[in-house]
């Protein structure tokens, strides 16, 4: 085996895990939980910061007030002395006395940060002091002059650094239970949607359409998918099944006349040279091919129909010109067979339908009356309209068809064993009910043996 | 008469082209597409009969060139493909008569001359028909043979019409059924046997020279033998 294929595929798996949904889901949980933090742990510091330091304003200006009591009351000297002899309030420390033109007149501090913040610190407002953990403050004293102080909180520095520290670690957790989350809860999420990808992949692969998705007892919606695509294989199966009989069942049908086609030309062939023997032959293989591609058609139009995949081009007709055109295309036939034709046809019996193919529903059911009534007998065919409904009704004298019978006369070639010498395909009815079914319509068998039978054609009536 | 037949069978084109051959036209034909559209593109060519599955270039694509050149030469498509998609894009390109295999030669034929009259539109249409001594007056829808007068039905009469207009032509019974009926289907029905034979028993049964025939497996010819 060589490695390449697999390195390829290991690269294209990486790409398809990239590109696929739960590993993009996971990543916008992530990229959500990460934000939510940051946003809180700002808002949280802002609020923290802003209260420390007006605690921290408050202490200063606590040790300001002191101060500057004590140089009202004894000056300069009051002020060094309060040094001397009381610590600092704070290890980080500065005071400032300043006269109306900013000159320093004293100065102490502990170092040069502390100075600097109680030089530039004076010029602003407390609360917007550059370092969380400075607190300033400055009051007015007489003689025009300015007493400022800078004081450093070691408390609040220090409870700062723990702050970021803990939110740090609490960020990193946070991150790594966010990730390992996120790609539990899609992937979990992604569960039915991942099985029916891999059962599809399977189906296809194998080709085998009795497989199914596993279904969960569960309403949701990717339940729901999972039982439609179920249901979707289903009916794919059977569609699929029935193509493939009809296909057997059109091979099959075709296989006779084929043969038939074929043994009449070799018997021509096989005998002693005779003109006109042969021509009868040549002319009979022409009629029996004829009647090949005549059946080829009207199994495909049934296969068609029965598929719904018929075209019809619906017009508005008049299902009572329809009929009488038909009956007229079999007067002579009729006639010349010793059957009467009697009609009875109503106005109004307006359907919305293809014309030709409903042309060829009431041609064939009157041919099949016509073929099985004896001479004298009576073909009565109707049209009327019933509530939402267009009748095309044909009641032959004939010679009926048996009970047991009755529900295969739709089937593809069948014939009633009484019936077996008459002209005709038997392809007839299976077209008729095909092509009245893809109308919409149904159509319907009553008859008695010996008395003869009755089709009625029901079609919705054009609104 | 110049035809065009554009046809990659080689069996069938035979078929054609001897067909039309003995009808008394010339026949040109073209194997490959390129090949067809070169040779219906030549002055003087009358019609083409175009096949829709052709190597090098499909029918359609030929249609569509010639008419984009404003060539009106009539075109009857001939197609393996029954289905109505087919028959309309044959027709929406430019055809003017469409045609499915299996056909009877007699019904190409037939079409090749109604083209043929629609091009050339000055040919007369007779309201006296004659044949032998039988005559036939669409005005007074009156018909005689010899002597006498015969009483023909309604479609009895539009057959023989049809039959004494194509004298000497074979119709087939999809031809006469269309004709006659206006029927497009066969209904698997005899019926054009029967009104053949109820015309035939009133024109020629009384009579020694026969002028109906039936061509068995072909169809239906009314001439003088």
């Amino acid at each position: 085996m060589s490695s390449a294929p697999s390195s390829s595929r290991r690269a294209g798996s990486a790409k398809r895990a990239w590109r696929s949904l739960s590993a993009r889901l996971a990543l916008w949980y992530v990229l959500v939980i990460v934000g939510s933090f940051f946003v809180a742990a700002f808002v949280f510091a802002l609020r923290l910061e802003t209260s420390v330091q007006r605690e921290g304003n408050r202490s200063a200006e606590g040790a300001l007030e002191r101060y500057r009591q004590a140089l009202e009351s004894g000056g300069t000297d009051a002020l060094r002395a309060m040094f001397d002899c009381s610590p600092a309030p704070a290890s980080r420390f500065a005071l400032r006395l300043t006269d109306e033109r900013d000159v320093e007149l004293f100065g102490v501090s502990s170092d040069e940060d502390s100075r600097r913040v109680a030089v530039t610190s004076g010029e602003r407002a407390p609360h917007a002091a550059p370092f969380p953990a400075w607190h300033v403050a400055k009051t007015q004293v007489s003689q025009q002059r300015t007493l400022s102080i800078a004081m450093h909180d070691d408390g609040a520095d220090h409870l700062f650094r723990e702050l970021r520290e803990t939110s740090w670690l609490i960020f990193g957790a946070g991150l790594g239970l966010a990730i390992l989350g996120a790609t539990f809860i899609t992937r979990r999420t992604l569960r039915p949607v991942t099985a029916l990808a891999e059962a599809t992949e399977r189906i296809v692969r194998s080709g085998d359409l009795g497989l199914r998705v596993e279904t969960r007892a569960s309403t949701d919606e990717l339940a729901h998918l999972s039982a439609l695509f179920n249901r979707m294989l289903a009916k794919n199966e059977s569609l699929v099944k029935a193509m493939r009989e009809s296909l057997d069942n059109v091979a099959h049908d075709l296989r006779t006349p084929l043969t038939r086609l074929r043994a009449g030309a070799e018997l021509a062939l096989r005998g002693a040279p005779d003109t006109a023997h042969e021509r009868d032959a040549l002319a009979e293989v022409i009629e029996e091919s004829d009647l090949v591609l005549g059946m080829l058609t009207t199994l495909t139009d049934i296969v068609e129909a029965e598929a719904g995949a018929m075209r019809l081009d619906k017009h508005r007709e008049d299902l009572g010109a329809i009929a009488r055109e038909a009956v007229d295309l079999y007067d002579l036939v009729s006639k010349e067979g010793g059957v009467g034709i009697v009609t009875h046809i109503a106005a109004n019996a307006e359907i919305f339908a293809d014309r030709r193919r409903i042309t060829q529903v009431c041609a064939n059911l009157i041919d099949n009356a016509v073929k099985y009534t004896p001479a004298g007998g009576r073909v009565e065919v109707c049209v009327l309209e019933s509530g939402t409904s267009a009748i095309f009704r044909v009641t032959d004298t004939g010679i009926g068809i048996a009970p047991e019978d009755r529900a295969h006369v739709w089937d593809r070639l069948f014939r009633a064993d009484r019936s077996r010498g008459a002209r005709g395909l038997g392809l007839g009815l299976s077209l008729v009910k095909a092509v009245v079914e893809a109308h919409g319509g149904e159509v319907t068998l009553s008859s008695e043996l010996g008395t003869g039978s009755t089709f009625e054609v029901r079609l919705p009536r054009a609104p | 008469m110049h035809l065009v037949l554009i046809e990659d069978d080689e069996k069938i084109g035979a078929f054609v082209s001897q067909g039309l051959r003995e009808e008394g036209h010339v026949v040109s034909w073209a194997r490959r597409g390129d090949e067809g559209l070169n040779l219906a593109r030549q002055p003087g060519v009358e019609l083409a009969i175009v096949d829709l599955m052709l190597p090098e270039r499909d029918g359609i694509s030929i249609i569509r060139a010639l008419r984009e050149s404003k060539n009106k030469v009539p075109i009857i498509v001939l197609s393996a493909r029954a289905a109505v998609d087919d028959r309309v894009h044959g027709l929406e390109a430019g055809a003017d008569d469409y045609l499915t295999k299996p056909f009877s030669f007699a019904e190409l034929l037939a079409r090749v001359g109604a083209l043929m009259r629609r091009a050339a539109p000055a040919s007369e249409s007779p309201l006296h028909l004659e044949v032998a001594d039988l005559t036939l007056d669409v005005v007074s829808r009156r018909v005689r043979r010899g002597e006498r007068d015969i009483d023909l039905q309604t479609k009895e009469f539009i057959l023989l019409e049809y039959l004494m207009r194509n004298r000497g032509r074979v119709l087939s019974k999809t031809m006469i059924l269309q004709h006659v009926w206006d029927y497009h289907f066969d209904p698997q029905t005899n019926v054009v046997d029967v009104l053949v034979s109820r015309l035939r028993s009133k024109i020629d049964r009384d009579f020694p020279k026969k002028l109906i025939h039936t061509l068995r497996g072909i169809g239906y010819v009314l001439r003088t033998e």
